[in-house]
């Protein structure tokens, strides 16, 4: 992979672009978990119920978040800064697409498949 | 109050890893689970979360400066990814008597490294090269600021990156750290990767890392949000305050002294392994 052909080198400016996106990405991630944790932290501080030991299953996080449970929104912003990376990972195989970098797009894609393993091995154990 | 002191151990976890360019979780696992009673897992799964709060918000400023080499982090999350989930598996089938023996001497083993290498600097890779182009598809390039030039490079034995990264991946998912003690020396002295670039490319590829085994962490119900919040929440804090300290700091010094305290919790992580306590 190292001796490619001059003209398949991706510009300075294409790169930097792509940069942007993906810490846009990981920005506007992280200020969403945080401001869902926080927010639960402080319905805990209010008395809007305790926290349980445990982060909530995915399935029950809709009616927690209905019911103002503090737990929804706590597992919510965990489950957000969790996916983060993963949203990343698609937003770079969106853009290698878009470039015809099939390559990369290829090992993008085999990222997001090992991801996908783990998710279903969580989920079966 | 437990939930402050757990904003506070976040806190000057992410200070401290920032102030001597870890991550964290190599001090936040055995400070939890040593002093404050959270079972090991817990831990873990805690490190984990704020493993991807501090990697994903030192990436945007890499990334801005476009330190991070995107296409050489793909290649290498392949492998830290794979690692992470194995990694993953395993640890939560182990009891914590082997994973407390596991981490003692990981952390030794680190502080070792640590000590070892002060005073030695950043290592400079052999083939960076200024102004030239010759770098490849999988070479960088980045301005450094200090210098105020151009920094051009190619990477070399990505295979042994490879192998490298699913050491890393496989700590970080068995036990909750970055694993960027393993990445930045095999980019930086096998691979021919700068030091600045190796920095920001290993931590870009920690969040996917620990996602990768988050997820199972997650659905085994190791995540408590009693834990986890606030730590993640002092760790983002304290790293950022980190951040703005390191260039005004001469860390010489201060490494010395967390390298001590990290051989100090790595004996009390191995006698806990064997059952033994010193509270």
């Amino acid at each position: 992979m190292d001796a490619a052909p001059e003209d398949r080198r991706p510009s300075r400016d294409v790169d930097h672009a792509l940069n942007l996106v993906v810490s846009l990405v990981l920005a506007v991630g992280l200020g969403l978990a945080t401001a869902l944790m926080l927010w639960g932290a402080l319905l805990v501080a209010v008395g809007e119920g305790p926290t349980a030991p445990r982060a909530l299953p995915l399935a029950e996080i809709p009616a927690a978040l209905r019911a103002g449970r503090p737990n929804g929104f706590l597992s919510l912003g965990i489950l957000v800064l969790i996916v983060t990376p993963a949203a990343r990972v698609v937003v770079l195989l969106g853009a290698f697409v878009r470039r015809r970098d099939w390559g990369f797009a290829l090992v993008s894609a085999i990222v997001l498949g090992v991801l996908g393993v783990g998710l279903v091995l969580a989920l079966a154990g | 109050m437990i939930v402050i002191s757990y904003v506070a151990v976040g806190a000057a976890v992410g200070l401290f890893g920032a102030l001597v360019g870890l991550g964290g979780g190599i001090f936040l696992i055995p400070v939890l689970s040593l002093f404050m009673g959270v079972p090991i897992h817990t831990a873990i799964a805690a490190s984990l979360v704020a493993v991807i709060a501090t990697s994903s918000s030192s990436a945007v400023g890499y990334l801005r400066h476009d330190l991070s080499n995107i296409r050489l982090g793909m290649i290498l999350e392949v492998a830290t990814t794979v690692g992470a989930v194995v990694g993953g598996l395993v640890a939560t089938s182990l009891n914590r008597e082997v994973l407390s023996g596991l981490f003692g001497v990981v952390l030794a083993t680190v502080g070792v490294y640590m000590i070892v290498k002060q005073g030695k600097g950043p290592p400079e890779s052999a083939d960076v090269k200024r102004g030239d182009d010759s770098r490849g598809r999988l070479g960088g390039r980045y301005h450094d600021v200090r210098r105020d030039e151009d920094v051009v490079y190619g990477v070399r034995r990505v295979p042994f990156g490879l192998a490298a990264s699913f050491v890393a991946g496989n700590l970080s998912g068995l036990l909750g750290i970055g694993g960027g003690v393993i990445k930045v020396p095999a980019m930086t002295l096998a691979m021919g990767v700068p030091p600045k670039a190796a920095i920001a490319t290993s931590n870009f590829m920690i969040g996917v890392t620990a996602c990768a085994s988050a997820f199972i962490y997650y659905s085994r119900g190791y995540i408590d949000p009693r834990v986890a919040v606030p730590v993640v929440l002092g760790v983002t804090v304290g790293a950022f305050a980190g951040s703005r300290l390191t260039p005004r700091l001469k860390s010489s010094h201060l490494v010395l002294a967390l390298a001590t305290v990290m051989l100090l919790l790595a004996l009390q992580m191995l006698l806990a392994a064997f059952g033994i306590s010193l509270r």
